[in-house]
């Protein structure tokens, strides 16, 4: 009889501590969410593909730092929350409930274009500025009042491209490679829209997923196409594989890379045996600048910065600002820049009314000077082209920025 | 015309590069009657450690092939000793779950290592091309197609010819009657599955050479599977000829069905025509149909 009074008083204690501290780590949740600013990202940290997201996020945290050691925004320290969504789209969305609902993050960002047309109807839901790594047109044509292109999309790369091919040849044939998505079908109807500004059809298609390592197939069919300079939508490895089974098979063409072809350094097309000739056959288009374009004072300031907290020297700067870095610290300027101008006690819908407040802001030359307004969610539509510099192994522009109209 | 001898060249030279490594698979499954589903995996791993001796360690090319296959020669001597050993007398399927469990581990291993960013080692043939039959192919098929074909052939010959060839029959058939004849089961247990990892690296060396160096090459490696299911899991000119019909028709499907279903159609077509080739043969095209008498 004691020894079962005992007991019961016990397990009320218990289930009564276990409450208790139930209660003190929720508050304690919701005390971190008032003494940080906090944006989130949908990231996609361990798959194959996950130097995209990394990269990305790595460039962000480089630029909170740097804001948060200068006092950060009205005396509170901005953070990044990252979920791992391994690039699946259900889970990116419901990370965003999570981030909008749960962590009251003031903007978010998910990894694939995928995702954003999957969250683009439940902007009103939500009611937090969205954007993503892939900077696909749709997403802010027609503009969508929660969702924003930080950066010149696809198709205004491939609208470039095309540009490019028509100012040295009048009857070009132009293929597109592209992998079977939202984010490929893209590009593919970029190039069709803009090719009818020039009365010419597109002289050749093939589809290369996300997860082919061999382009021969698709070389195989542009050449029996008779094609001459060919647009690729996907990543650094596959424009590797593009320039190597083109050469394979005997495809004599010029490979115009959009902005994620140009994800990594050109290792992998400089690593073939006959890299410094297919590196020839290469140029990309990408609307931010390069990590090693130091006459740029943004570029300058992003180097100093990353060598300044990741304590590395300058000539390990290239294993770390990857394409996408540099696109994740402009991200973060922007977003921070909104944040300053929301005032104080921002909420997600203050952040996106200032966002689209911002009239020619000034990345210091990493991009063109970005505009937002309620008309208009894209930041810009400047692109640069770029060559391989073969000696340097490093991507060089070519001429200014241009702006496809 | 030119185009469909180009597909069908490249179709054997990867078909090739499966052959082999399906040798590797029918191998493990002959002499010890384990389906191996980490064998895409152990292609993957071998790759890596070629890429490691040739270009992190800064071995001369051709000295980083023997370095790697010797490497993966000793990984699946390890792999028997430590985890298929203990799981002698276990049922079929708790075997089959170890394999699937240790291809994931290899994957994970391989990524945590050298990252999940495809790598750049240095190529081993020549870039080029020469014409044949009025098609243009790359030097890299020639020489995929010359080194598999000696590698299948010598393979052939030390199974059919040496003692360690004679005695991994023998287990094959029988393995309590080639235990009583003094043969070491574990020991051709051990250097079965040391034959596998050196034929796999050799496989994942040669399909570097063709589609590059990326944690998807163990995907690549897996068309083994179909390769000896299609010829028969237990006859060796099968998988040769099974690979070569997986990579051809692979290679077709990419030329001809992918443009018009949109893509796609060359992960799939493999296993298209192993399950039609099963309809009619269901032990493969040379396998040997098993009897049991009642």
């Amino acid at each position: 009889m004691k020894n079962s009074k005992i007991k019961s008083r016990l397990s009320v204690l218990g289930i009564s501590a276990a409450w208790l501290a139930t209660i003190a780590l929720g508050f304690s949740g919701l005390a971190s969410a008032q003494d940080t600013h906090k944006f989130a990202i949908a990231n996609d940290l361990s798959g194959p593909s996950a130097y995209h997201g990394k990269t990305y996020s790595s460039g962000f945290s480089i630029y909170l730092r740097e804001v948060n050691d200068a006092g950060g925004v009205g005396g509170k320290k901005v953070e990044l929350i990252q979920e791992n969504a391994e690039r699946n789209v259900q889970k990116e969305v419901g990370f965003l409930r999570k981030f909008a609902l749960q962590d009251k993050a003031l903007a978010a960002i998910v990894v694939t274009t995928d995702g954003l047309f999957a969250a683009k109807p439940m902007g009103d839901t939500l009611k937090i500025p969205l954007m993503g790594i892939g900077v696909p047109e749709l997403a802010t044509s027609p503009t969508s009042p929660w969702l924003f292109n930080i950066f010149a999309s696809y198709q205004d790369t491939v609208f470039a491209a095309i540009d490019h091919i028509f100012q040295t040849d009048k009857d070009p044939k132009i293929g597109v490679i592209y992998p079977d998505n939202q984010y490929g079908l893209e590009a593919l109807r970029a190039a069709e829209i803009r090719m009818q500004k020039y009365s010419k059809p597109l002289a050749g298609k093939a589809v290369m997923s996300l997860r082919e390592t061999d382009a021969t197939t698709q070389a195989l069919a542009l050449k029996q196409a008779g094609v001459k300079y060919v647009i690729v939508q996907l990543a650094g490895a596959h424009i590797a594989a593009v320039l190597r089974d083109a050469d394979k098979v005997g495809l004599d063409a010029m490979v115009y890379a959009t902005t994620q072809g140009m994800d990594r350094e050109p290792d992998l097309i400089l690593g073939q045996s006959n890299g410094a000739n297919l590196a020839k056959k290469f140029i990309g288009v990408g609307p931010w600048s390069k990590w090693n374009e130091s006459s740029i004072p943004g570029v300058v300031s992003m180097r100093n910065a990353v060598m300044k907290y990741e304590k590395v020297t300058e000539a390990e700067l290239g294993n770390i600002m990857y394409s996408n870095f540099v696109q994740g610290y402009v991200n973060a300027m922007v977003l921070v820049e909104a944040l300053r101008r929301a005032g104080p006690n921002p909420t997600s819908e203050k952040v996106r009314d200032a966002l689209n407040q911002i009239r020619d802001f000034d990345t210091k030359g990493i991009t063109q000077p970005l505009t937002f307004s309620p008309d208009r969610h894209k930041g810009s539509n400047a692109v640069k082209l770029y060559r391989i510099n073969v000696e340097r192994k490093v991507y060089e522009p070519i001429g200014n920025w241009v702006a496809p109209n | 015309m030119e185009f469909f001898l180009q597909l069908m060249l490249t179709g054997i030279a990867l078909g090739s590069g499966y052959a082999l490594s399906g040798l590797g698979f029918v191998l493990i499954y002959k002499a010890t009657g384990v389906f191996n589903f980490s064998h895409g995996h152990l292609t993957m791993a071998g790759a890596y450690f070629f890429y490691m001796f040739q270009v992190q360690l800064g071995l001369p090319p051709w000295w980083s092939v023997p370095a790697a296959v010797l490497s993966m020669f000793l990984v699946g001597v390890l792999i028997e000793r430590y985890c298929l050993r203990r799981m002698v007398g276990e049922s079929v399927i708790s075997i089959i779950m170890l394999t699937i469990g240790l291809g994931t581990l290899i994957r994970n291993l391989v990524g945590l290592i050298w990252g999940t960013q495809p790598k750049a080692p240095v190529p081993l043939f020549e870039p080029g091309s020469i014409m044949v039959l009025g098609a243009q192919v790359p030097r890299v098929y020639i020489w995929t197609l010359i080194v598999a074909t000696i590698l299948i052939v010598s393979f052939v010959i030390y199974f059919r010819r040496s003692s360690q060839g004679v005695a991994m029959r023998a287990v094959a058939f029988h393995q309590d009657h080639a235990s009583l004849t003094g043969i070491s089961i574990h020991r051709i247990f051990a250097l079965s599955w040391g034959l596998a990892g050196a034929m796999a690296t050799i496989s994942g060396i040669l399909m570097v050479q063709l589609v590059g160096l990326d944690l998807s090459l163990d995907a690549r490696g897996l068309s083994a599977f179909p390769a000896a299911i299609l010829g028969g899991i237990d006859s060796i000119g099968g998988v040769i000829l099974g690979g070569l019909i997986i990579g051809v028709a692979e290679s077709m499907a990419g030329g001809y069905l992918d443009p018009l279903v949109d893509g796609g159609s060359k992960e799939v077509v493999g296993y298209i025509v192993l399950l039609l080739i099963l309809m009619v043969r269901p032990y493969g095209l040379f396998g040997t149909p098993e009897v049991r008498k009642v």
